[in-house]
């Protein structure tokens, strides 16, 4: 199944579109971390935060949580840069990895505090608050969905939406991820052991519909598969699969941190010596499923510039799943 | 997995196994039993002090198997509640192995996130916290059931709050259709949480009262818990239900309140229809919760669709489950086509809904089609269709 990229929306802590963002990672410079304080006898954990937030005005968000802001920034940025009305049969696939954890962790503090929570963050800590917020502001009344995971429902966003397209389910299909930043998410990430970057937060939008041929195409999404020890080798099975005899020359990663990230290097060098690897999350941080597709965006840019004809995107998830994609020229991918 | 398969190419997906955990019973035989009785699953909370809430009752699974190695090691409740409907629907298939694996679901392994909040305020070992973390995660209660059968199969989540269980079962089906897996396991699972529990009666959508959808005086909804499991494979001799068509809509109305007009519900519904190439069915599972909003809204949609239709909302038994609901109601409407009856609609005194509701008593029927209606927050609708 092969996809087109139609247009690119992108907000966090590296820039408030696309375009800024491009230009932070090409500058390679890591934003400042900010401190998180968390509650009495806990630590403070960095994140890399965006400051000032999206604040995206519309009345459906009045009361929503930061994600839902996220989300509809950068869909909203997404389908004007497509240049292109979205079509009655557009699909939403969004990806999330703890929804709207602020107001999740707000609202049971509240219960636990005095029995009974505020009716008004209650409904925003559902894990398709932010879909139905976007669905909403965007006008997309059919099939609406949210993938819930670690890093990798990225990819399964990618992947269902692939699936919609290719069987007639969908015409066009919004893919967005987003994340926000907070305390408990930041432990959580801490006492896994995979702080390999700080944690950030933001989202990222992508319109995509089945490829043409002379389309610059997102190919060969791999369903996923649970890692397996050795991992390294767990990761380079998945990963000769998406490559499916092609020899990719770039390869953006996902380094997730840990033992996790050395595997997944170690697997990239080792079936594909001296391909050039790199990953934005090096510099953006860490934001889960927005992560995934922020490596999508980068790639397909990347092979849209010509900086590469075909590029590898591993997908390995902190959860125990890999999954991952290629990025193809058309010539390529023919 | 294959790739690249012509979107021309649409197989027709049937359930070829299935199994069902949820306070009627565990397993499909209690289940059925206690369907056609119209047994009343509700009872008094009792995992958790409900004494802050106006609600106090919920459809609770009794008699939960702790078998196998998800049983003995700490393992969330929501994994507990799957393993058997799992284990159950395996036995249609031996030797079925997925391809992938859809998971619907709304609260995920919230019990585990419940205790790492509370951690916070005391008490808390750095063992406790990872536990409890890991358990958090919504794949988490899957995965270690899947374990236990030795499946490494790719896990998908689906959260789209209580449409989840039928978006599942739609996600499973269309893979199948479009040839992207031969063979599929859809499961809908959620157990009873403090936190949901409390979010729902924050919002005065759950009743101190019984829950009686369609009635002229209804209340609100009681929640519930429990899981179902499905096989979904291409159309064959051993399919014992076929999935010719569903339909997904979304109604950007509010985000906790359907469009009054019934204009998500209704889309969905006819976009099912549309989808089979059907006119009507011969049965509704309504998704039915209760609540005023909730009713009147499906209501208005399915007499603009199939107005002379019986119709039934099996919740006043079992309560609401969330992401699990849709998968258990499914599984109901296979039961009820296998054994020939229309699922009760108990505790109706009065309807104002001008549907014919299967009051309180359940009908013999044939059913050779049958449609289940799940419906939650964000506007998510969702309706799947059944031919026998």
């Amino acid at each position: 199944m092969r996809i087109a990229v139609h247009g690119i929306g992108c907000v966090g802590p590296l820039g408030g579109d696309w375009d800024a963002t491009r230009k932070s990672l090409a500058a390679g410079t890591r934003p400042a971390t900010t401190l998180l304080p968390g509650p009495p006898g806990h630590p403070s954990h960095p994140v890399i935060a965006m400051r000032p937030p999206v604040d995206f005005a519309h009345p459906r968000l009045r009361r929503s949580s930061l994600i839902s802001h996220f989300a509809c920034a950068a869909a909203s940025e997404a389908v004007a840069r497509s240049g292109r009305s979205l079509p009655g049969r557009t699909a939403l696939v969004m990806a999330s990895t703890d929804g709207a954890v602020i107001y999740t962790r707000r609202f049971f503090a509240e219960v636990l505090k005095s029995g009974t929570g505020s009716p008004m963050l209650f409904p925003e800590t559902v894990y398709n608050a932010a879909a139905s917020h976007v669905a909403a502001v965007l006008g997309i009344d059919g099939t609406v969905l949210t993938m819930v995971g670690d890093a990798t429902a990225g990819a399964d966003a990618l992947a269902t939406a692939a699936e919609l397209l290719h069987s007639g389910d969908a015409d066009r299909c919004l893919v967005v991820a987003s994340q926000e930043a907070d305390w408990i998410a930041c432990d959580g990430y801490q006492r896994w052991g995979l702080a390999g970057t700080p944690l950030s937060e933001g989202a990222v939008a992508m319109l995509v519909g089945i490829a043409a041929p002379g389309d610059v195409a997102i190919t060969n999404i791999h369903p996923g598969r649970t890692l397996r020890t050795p991992v390294a080798e767990s990761i380079a099975r998945v990963l000769a699969e998406v490559a499916d005899g092609t020899t990719p020359d770039a390869a953006v990663l996902s380094a997730p941190g840990g033992r996790l990230a050395t595997s997944e290097r170690r697997a990239v060098e080792t079936i594909f010596p001296g391909i050039r690897a790199s990953s934005p999350k090096l510099v953006a941080g860490e934001a889960f499923a927005v992560s995934v597709l922020l490596q999508c965006a980068v790639a397909w840019q990347g092979v849209r510039d010509r900086e590469s004809a075909a590029t590898l995107v591993p997908a390995v998830g902190s959860g125990g799943q890999i999954g991952g994609a290629l990025v193809a020229a058309p010539a390529r991918s023919a | 997995m294959s790739r690249d398969v012509p979107a021309a190419v649409r197989r027709v997906p049937a359930v070829t196994g299935f199994g069902c955990v949820s306070p009627l019973g565990v397993g499909l035989g209690a289940t059925r039993e206690a369907l056609r009785a119209g047994k009343d699953g509700i009872s008094q909370v009792r995992g958790f002090s409900v004494s802050s809430f106006r609600a106090k009752t919920a459809g609770q699974v009794a008699g939960v198997p702790p078998g196998g190695r998800a049983g003995r090691r700490k393992e969330s409740r929501a994994a507990q509640l799957l393993l058997p409907a799992v284990r159950e629907a395996l036995a249609f298939r031996p030797g079925f192995v997925p391809d992938i694996v859809i998971a619907g679901t709304t609260s995920g392994g919230m019990e585990f996130g419940e205790n790492f909040l509370r951690g916070f305020s005391g008490g808390m070992s750095s063992r406790d916290a990872r536990c409890w973390l890991r358990g958090y995660v919504p794949r988490q209660p899957v995965c270690g059931v899947l374990e236990e059968f030795g499946f490494d199969a790719p896990v998908r989540v689906v959260s789209n709050a209580c449409a989840s269980g039928t978006n599942a079962l739609c996600l499973a089906a269309g893979l199948v259709r479009g040839g992207s897996a031969r063979r599929v396991m859809a499961v809908g699972f959620d157990a009873l949480s403090e936190l949901v529990f409390a979010g729902f009666d924050a919002l005065r959508a759950s009743t101190a009262e019984k829950c009686r959808p369609f009635d002229s005086a209804r209340s609100g909804l009681v929640l519930g818990e429990g899981a179902a499991c499905f096989l979904v494979e291409e159309f064959s001799d051993a399919a014992l239900v076929a999935i010719p068509g569903w339909g997904l809509a979304n109604d950007n109305h509010h985000l906790t309140q359907p469009n009054p007009d019934g204009s998500g519900p209704r889309l969905s519904m006819r976009r099912a229809l549309d989808d089979a190439g059907w006119d009507s069915v011969d049965y509704i599972n309504a998704h039915g919760t209760g609540t005023p909003f909730n009713d009147a809204s499906e209501a208005a949609a399915i007499r603009a669709v199939c107005l002379s239709v019986p119709v039934s909302s099996t919740k006043a038994m079992t309560g609401h489950a969330l992401g699990a609901a849709g998968a258990i109601e499914a599984a109901f409407c296979l039961l009820a086509m296998q054994d020939g009856f229309l699922p009760p609609n108990i505790n109706l005194r009065e309807t104002d809904s001008g549907l014919d509701i299967v009051a309180n008593a359940a009908r013999p029927a044939r059913i050779r089609r049958a449609m289940s209606n799940s419906f939650g927050f964000g506007g998510s609708n969702a309706t799947i269709l059944f031919e026998q």
